[in-house]
Parts: C-alpha cells; structure tokens; sequence
C-alpha cells in the first residue's frame, strides 16, 4: 500500500461500505449473493475486506477505561443517559442494546408522547428487535408489527406472520393486537402467529389474558398459563386451547416450522414466509386438507415434493412458484427443480 | 463427518462411503465459497475465531442433510444458513454476556500484558487522530458501532438519522481510520 492508487483507494473504499452493510442482521439474500460476486472477483478485494475487518475486530480488544473514554470524546452526552453496562463482548448487540436504549427512550421522550415504530423482517430471514423499555421481540420470516409505546400502554400490532415476544416488567401493560385477538400480559415469554385471521398464541413463560380485539370487557377471555397454547380459527370463530412445549412454539427460531392439524392453506402461507419460491393451491379445496409435522425452512422444496405421498395433490413447478394441485388419474407428481 | 468436525477441511469426508453426493457438493461449495464465507461471518461476528468456528457448523449443517433433500442454490443457502447461525451465535453471547460477572475477574482477560500495552496505547492514538479528521457525525457514528457496540437501529434513534445514514457514516469512517492505521505502520 506504498502507492495507495485511485483503484486501491476505491476498492478500501467498497470494502468499508461492504463490512458496514453486511453488519445489518436483516441484510437481503439477493444482497449476501452479490457480496460473495465482489469478494471472489479479485484478491485484492478479500484481501482489503481484511483489513476492514482487522480494524473493526481490533477496537473488542480495547480495555474499559479506553473504550469510556472513546465514547465520552466522540458521543455527545444525552440527558438522563444512564451510563452502558460494560460486556465482556462490546460488540454484542441484544441485552447490552436492551438496557442502554431504556435509559435514553426516558431521556429523550417527555411523559404521555406516544412513540411509534414499524419493524418488518425480509423472507426467510429473522430480526431481533430490543424495545426501549427492555422488552424483545424476534421476528419469523416476512413478518411486520407496529410498536406504539405511549404513557399507559405498550402496544404492539402483528400485521402479519410470527413473532416471540419477551416482555419485562412494567407498570404500563404490555398489549399485542394479532387481527382479532388481543393478548394481554405483565411480564412473561410467548409466541404469536398471525396467518390472515388465524391466530395462535402460545406461552412460554409467565401468563397472559387473550381476548377478542373487538371487545373492550373481559368477555370471552381466556387466561392461558405457560406451556399452554390458544388457537383462534376465523371459520368457526372458536378458541381451541391445547398444551405445547415451548421448544415446538418456537421451534421456527430454530428454522424449523411446527404444526399440529393446521389447515394446509395456514401452512402453506406460513411456509412462504421463507420459500424462495412461493407455493400456491391451484384448488381452494385443498387448503381445508390438515396437516400435522415439520417443515425445515433450508429445505422447503423438498418438503413440497413429499407432500404427494401423503395428500392426493400433484407438484407443478413453475420457474416463479411451485403449484399444488389435485392430483387426477394416475399422473405421477412432476418433481419441483 | 467426524473427520470435518476436526479439520478445516471438508474435503477430507469425501471419500467416506457415507458421504457421496452430499459431502461432493459440500466440497465444490468450500472449495469456492469459502473464502466469502468465512469473511461473511467475520463481519457479522466481529470475531475471526468465532467466524471459522460457525463456518464449521455451516458445512456440518450441509452434511447432514439426506440425500433426497434438494437445494435450489447451493451458495444462496450457504450463506442463508451462515446468517441464521450467525444470529444463533450472537444470542448465545448475549446470554453469556448478561450472565452475572465475577467483579474481580471481570476485566481480567481483556487488560493488556505489559509488552503489548506500550503498542496498544499507541494504537488507540493512532485511532483518535484518524477519528479527530473526520466531520462529528461520521465519527459519533463509527465510536457508537464498533467502539461501544451498538447497533445501527439504535444509533439512528440516538442521532435521529436513517439507519442507511449511520451505515454510510460508519463504512466512511472505517475506511479513513484505516488507511492512517496503514500509512502509521509503514511510514514512507
């Protein structure tokens, strides 16, 4: 680097600008596939995105008080800031995050404001969101909420998908509004899937109150406790309460989607959130078919072509979707590319 | 597979009987891919050890699918695969992280041996004065990601900024400091 060139200059340059974009969690498939192109096209590119890296790794191993004092010379102390906990892993983001945006969400909003946030996911990829009051939510696949905190509540809307919601303790009720349920609670863990109107709440830890979002009473409210799940299905408007193990709730943080006769159009939709292709149902009737097993997001076609052996359906492959349909005669099941 | 758990090198379980296809297509994506991969992590983990370590677990994940199972796009789903363990990885440090610290061991791992501590001051000065020629917001930026740990999300509220902005100033930052880190290591 004696001669730092025009192209040099430009390629540190990209190679910054690549180290800060892939350091956002939510960063698009199409975008990781084009950062592979950049990297391999040249070995000067890896070599300077290296050098990026070095940089940025080297600033983890510096001690507590160096690290104050960076933070105390270059960011502007804001009011009611309380001083960060100290991690062993600076760059940890999460539970450090957490407790830091706490203090500075009292500071800089004035009691009674309502702050309002959109949060969305990409397909097929997860987000974790920490909320300034200390509470977290994970977000499945092409999932979207709203967070309204204002002085009496804090109010999050599920638009769609799946979330898992850790939830700290508060005075201000925590509210999560998924279409038409209302899941009420104070403090605990527990997991949401919104698929149109289909619902399904499950607990993890603690307790929360379910209700029709429609009503303001306690009419019609179940309290359900951990390890406890309430389904809300719009065609017969019923709640089905059923025990599950918190490890199958969320098992789609672990990139596995769990179902227990679920209408094939609620897991169809579900699996879309992460297929690469989406999957469609050339016949409505289909969806009422129930399906009960795991789907693991990495291999969503290969759950497809099974689907044949245990429903009377037939996989056609387009090179936008895959399309299942009611399989006639003895024609064999194409298989999916 | 146990001769990959402990190598570098998937390749090394190609000729298993039990690996054929598979293990085949795992090879062809190291043999390409790995280099990307591993640099992939690298950003998102911060950590080199901690990169290799995950990019393991990627190809074990690869290896350990049946054979029935097809993949779309091989590099699509390596990365993919990369970016959920990474997330994996991250949270599991953050319950190690928020688990209760031994007051007296806590800085203990992380204070500088003698030797290094001469340089390592040095180095912290050559950082300040890289980050002194920069515009407030640009370094405010870089301090608060990769000094303090924060993450873009929260750095935007802070600065009332778009998240796209925050990046921006932070890869501009990264790049200056460096390039005086460069030119402070090998003066002409």
């Amino acid at each position: 680097m004696n001669t730092a060139s025009f192209v040099d200059r430009h390629i540190e340059n990209t190679a910054a600008d690549w180290w800060s974009r892939l350091r956002d969690p939510a960063l698009p498939e199409q975008a990781m596939l084009q950062w592979s192109d950049w990297l391999e096209a040249d070995k000067r590119h890896a070599a300077a995105f290296d050098r990026a890296c070095d940089l940025a790794e080297s600033a983890t191993a510096m001690d507590s008080a160096t690290r104050e004092a960076f933070v105390a010379r270059y960011v502007p102390p804001t009011p009611h800031r309380r001083s960060p906990p100290r991690l062993a892993l600076s760059l940890a983001a999460g539970v450090a995050i957490v407790v830091l945006g706490a203090g500075l969400y009292v500071g800089l909003r004035p009691a009674g404001t309502e702050s309002t946030r959109q949060y969305a996911s990409e397909r097929a990829g997860h987000r974790d969101i920490a909320l300034p009051d200390g509470s977290s939510i994970e977000l499945g696949g092409a999932t979207s909420i709203t967070a309204r905190y204002g002085r009496d509540e804090r109010a999050v809307d599920l638009e769609a998908g799946e979330a898992f919601f850790r939830v700290a303790h508060a005075e201000r009720p925590f509210v999560v509004t998924a279409g038409p349920l209302r899941i009420r609670d104070l403090g605990t863990a527990f997991n949401v899937r919104r698929t149109g109107n289909r619902v399904t709440v499950a607990v993890t830890e603690g307790r929360v109150r379910v209700s029709p979002s429609a009503t303001d009473g306690d009419a019609a409210t179940v309290e359900l406790g951990a390890g406890r799940e309430v389904s809300f299905d719009p065609e017969t408007q019923a709640m089905r309460i059923l025990d599950v193990t918190p490890a199958s709730a969320t098992a789609w943080r672990g990139h596995r989607l769990e179902f227990v006769n679920e209408p094939l159009a609620s897991v169809v939709e579900n699996v879309n959130r992460y297929s690469a292709r989406p999957i469609r149902l050339a016949d409505a009737d289909l969806g009422r078919l129930t399906f009960t097993g795991t789907v693991e997001v990495d291999t969503i076609d290969s759950w497809v072509s099974a689907l044949p052996r245990v429903f009377p359906v037939r996989v056609d492959s387009y090179a936008d979707r895959l399309e299942l349909a009611r399989q006639t005669s003895m024609t064999r099941s194409q298989k999916p590319r | 597979m146990n001769a990959v758990r402990h190598t570098m090198d998937p390749s090394q379980a190609a000729g298993t009987p039990a690996g054929g296809k598979r293990a085949a297509q795992v090879v062809a994506l190291f043999r390409e891919h790995n280099a990307a991969l591993v640099a992939f992590l690298r950003a998102r983990l911060n950590s080199h050890a901690d990169a290799q370590e995950v990019a393991q677990e990627v190809y074990l994940k690869l290896l350990s699918l049946d054979e029935a199972t097809r993949i779309d796009s091989p590099r699509a789903f390596l990365f993919r695969a990369a970016s959920n363990l990474a997330v994996d990885r991250l949270r599991m440090r953050n319950v190690r992280a928020s688990a209760p610290m031994d007051p007296d061991n806590d800085d203990w791992h992380v204070t500088p041996i003698p030797e290094q501590h001469a340089s390592a001051v040095e180095q912290w000065q050559v950082l300040r004065q890289s980050l002194d020629e920069l515009p407030p917001k640009t370094s405010r930026a870089f301090v608060m990601h990769v000094v303090d740990g924060r993450d873009f999300a929260a750095i935007a509220r802070d600065m009332k900024l778009s998240e796209r902005m925050v990046r921006y100033h932070v890869a501009n930052a990264l790049a200056h400091c460096r390039e005086r880190r460069d030119r402070a290591e090998n003066p002409q």
